[in-house]
């Protein structure tokens, strides 16, 4: 009875997915700022040069490591085959940087509840302080915005941003073979493929220093061209 | 039959590859034979280059050295292409064994505090 009791618990947990890769300091503030959820915290260390152990000791967190870097994409698809097995109802794509907002993770579960499969989190929509979003930042974004719709066939009012949640069947459903940042447009197109139902809501980005000498550099843009024209050939 | 000397060099490329490539794909017959094949059309080609003059015309080319070009072109990129592929069939095999790795490792909350060990998400 009491093993029953532990499955049904298991069965309605969340799952919070943090891809880390030489993240320092900041991964332990960014765990720390989840924890208050009383969600599951699943670290995932992409091959970083020191050992997120120690940065992490005593945190109740999920700790998984790759053992060479592969990229944020294989990193996420690691998180969720980890939560996979734990049986979880639904997981969270989390940056570690700090850049997104833990207060947005109770609107996206929210959503989930309302029936949607995937939540996908937007700088773009009605009370989402796009403000914020740098310039050039925006002007991107927009491009990829464009890049997806055309590739996928999903189009959004935001492109690449790292803030999801899916619930059990999107997680059945959603397997990443793109390694690296592809993966973002690799997600929209699997949605698409599974018929899955998905909803934007307003998140909120704090662009700190730290975040943007960690994010995509404009010329990364490129790049994700490649690798998604690659993923359609082989 | 009259030879010059860069048809020997040449001859000697091809037979120095033909050995490389057999003993390189061992176990795979259907590789041997197509680069087998390739080098003997290279080494009759070598032998007889009018022969690539006449097919050339035949095709609507030409000069025979400009069918080879074409062909040289059309083998590098089907060439890179599927080296291309082979690397990210090697790079998902690699994907597959670190994650396999990372997820029999994982440690879990119980595990870092008590020494209650959670197999379950493990396995």
């Amino acid at each position: 009875m009491l093993s029953e009791k532990v499955r049904s618990d298991m069965d309605d947990k969340v799952y919070i997915i943090v891809p880390s890769y030489n993240e320092g300091a900041v991964l332990a503030e960014t765990v720390r700022a989840l924890l208050p959820l009383r969600h599951e915290v699943v670290v995932v260390d992409d091959g970083s040069r020191e050992d997120p152990g120690e940065l992490l000791a005593g945190l109740p967190v999920h700790l998984l490591r790759h053992a060479i870097n592969l990229g944020q994409g294989a990193a996420l698809q690691t998180g969720m085959d980890y939560a996979k097995r734990c049986g979880a109802a639904a997981v969270v794509h989390f940056d570690a940087d700090g850049q997104h907002d833990p207060a947005d993770i109770a609107k996206a579960l929210a959503a989930l509840a309302n029936g949607a499969d995937v939540v996908l989190g937007s700088r773009f929509l009605p009370g989402a302080d796009r403000r914020r979003v740098p310039m050039t930042k925006r002007l991107l974004l927009q491009g990829a915005r464009v890049v997806n719709g055309l590739f996928t066939g999903m189009w959004l009012s935001d492109a690449h941003n790292g803030f999801r949640a899916l619930n059990r069947r999107a997680l059945a459903a959603i397997e990443l073979t793109e390694n690296r940042m592809a993966h973002a447009s690799e997600i929209l197109s699997l949605i698409r493929k599974q018929r899955l139902r998905v909803r934007e809501i307003p998140v909120n980005i704090a662009y700190s220093d730290y975040s943007r000498q960690k994010g995509q550099k404009w010329y990364n843009s490129l790049n994700i061209i490649v690798e998604l024209i690659m993923n359609k050939l082989f | 039959m009259q030879t010059y000397p860069i048809q020997w060099i040449l001859l000697l490329g091809i037979g120095l590859s033909l050995i490389l490539a057999v003993a390189v794909l061992k176990n795979q017959l259907l590789g041997r034979l197509f680069f087998i094949c390739q080098f003997m059309i290279g080494i009759v080609f070598v032998l007889a280059p009018d022969l690539t003059s006449r097919l050339a015309r035949l095709l609507g080319i030409g000069r025979g050295t400009d069918l080879i070009l074409y062909l040289f072109i059309v083998f590098c990129y089907l060439g890179g292409l599927s080296i291309l592929a082979k690397f990210r069939r090697l790079e998902r095999n690699q994907t597959l064994l670190v994650r396999k790795l990372a997820l029999a490792s994982a440690q879990s909350p119980q595990q870092q505090s008590v020494a209650v060990s959670n197999e379950d998400c493990r396995q």
